[in-house]
């Protein structure tokens, strides 16, 4: 599981997701064009991965990745309690998308990690 | 095709089947007569005849010559998916909508007044999706027309799809052989709510399904619930 919460400001457009617990993730996606985005890890330790581990990068607090064409689908796993990353969307907010209130934050359970943790 | 006529009581009524007793068991038949050296039918035994009504609508059904049983089903309408929500790697998919009920009747012609007697029937719709506030399927029914000592049938739609509380299948009344509630689905279940299997296939049976929820992300529409039937099959 974890919780999701908008960041926007003015050209800036990104989510920050929050692992509570080691082990937490969010599960195998893909992205359209528009909502491509990097990740900066903000604090704890997190793994993404491809489909089977093909590609696989461990990322520390202060790390930032930028996910190219090949790192889709992808997953990313908390490797330590109380983890958190910014996604930013490379191409700023989707042309046309407007978050309701209740998409901007919230928590997702129902996507689980497809793989085990590396370690 | 000509035809028998018996008289009753002083009125002359078409013989609808004639009936044989072959060691103990009653078979419908044929009937051939010969006119001037030339054999000519003037009475079939009745063909088993299903009429089925699978778009959105009312009606009116006969019950036709020489039937002896019919069995009545009725399916509501599958609920509208809902659109998926969020963005980015916060995009959850919607829920899909719940299956039309389904309820089941059998009578004797007899027992209903006869062959001409007539029923009233209600096609539902199914609900609708897209990226707004899905819809709910609407109820098909079967009520009396002509006929009598019929118990009127509803077969409920199945509810929208809810991205916080799922959706539930119809429920369904007056059957004297089933009512069935249809299937429905979890919160985020994107899956349409599977559809309760009757007495016939094909042509889009079973129906009314419940429609898929949308797939990862707000813009992702839900798929509109399908339409319900309604059934009659003639023996």
């Amino acid at each position: 599981m974890f919780h999701f919460k908008l960041y926007e400001d003015r050209a800036l457009y990104g989510m920050t997701y929050t692992f509570p617990k080691r082990g937490d993730g969010i599960g195998m996606h893909d992205h359209t064009e528009a909502q491509k985005h990097n990740v900066i890890v903000l604090r704890g330790r997190v793994e993404l991965y491809g489909p089977d581990r093909c590609w696989s990068v461990t990322l520390n607090a202060g790390d930032i990745f930028i996910l190219e064409d090949n790192h889709h689908p992808h997953e990313v796993a908390a490797l330590e309690d109380n983890t958190a990353v910014l996604g930013m969307f490379v191409h700023g907010r989707p042309a046309g998308e407007y978050l309701p209130e209740e998409d901007k934050t919230g928590t997702i359970t129902n996507r689980p990690l497809t793989l085990p943790l590396k370690d | 095709m000509a035809g028998i006529s018996v008289n009753v009581s002083g009125t002359w009524k078409p013989l609808a089947s004639v009936w044989v007793n072959v060691s103990g068991t009653w078979k419908q038949c044929n009937v051939w007569l010969n006119v001037s050296g030339t054999w000519k039918q003037i009475l079939s035994k009745f063909t088993a005849t299903i009429n089925k009504y699978t778009t959105a609508g009312s009606g009116t059904e006969t019950i036709p010559s020489g039937a002896t049983t019919v069995v009545i089903e009725v399916w509501g309408g599958g609920g509208g998916g809902i659109h998926g929500s969020g963005t980015g790697m916060g995009a959850n998919n919607g829920t899909g909508g719940g299956a039309g009920g389904y309820s089941r009747s059998s009578y004797a012609v007899s027992a209903l007044g006869g062959a001409g007697k007539t029923f009233s029937y209600t096609v539902p719709s199914g609900g609708t999706g897209g990226t707004g506030t899905p819809t709910a399927g609407s109820a098909g029914t079967v009520t009396a027309g002509t006929v009598t000592g019929f118990t009127s049938m509803t077969a409920n739609g199945g509810s929208a799809g809810n991205n916080s509380s799922g959706s539930t299948g119809g429920t369904a009344s007056g059957g004297n052989q089933a009512n069935t509630t249809g299937g429905g689905r979890a919160a985020r279940d994107a899956s349409g709510g599977t559809p309760i299997t009757g007495t016939v296939s094909g042509d889009g049976s079973p129906y009314g399904g419940g429609g898929a929820g949308g797939g990862l992300g707000a813009t992702s529409p839900g798929s509109p619930g399908n339409t319900g039937a309604v059934v009659f099959s003639y023996t």
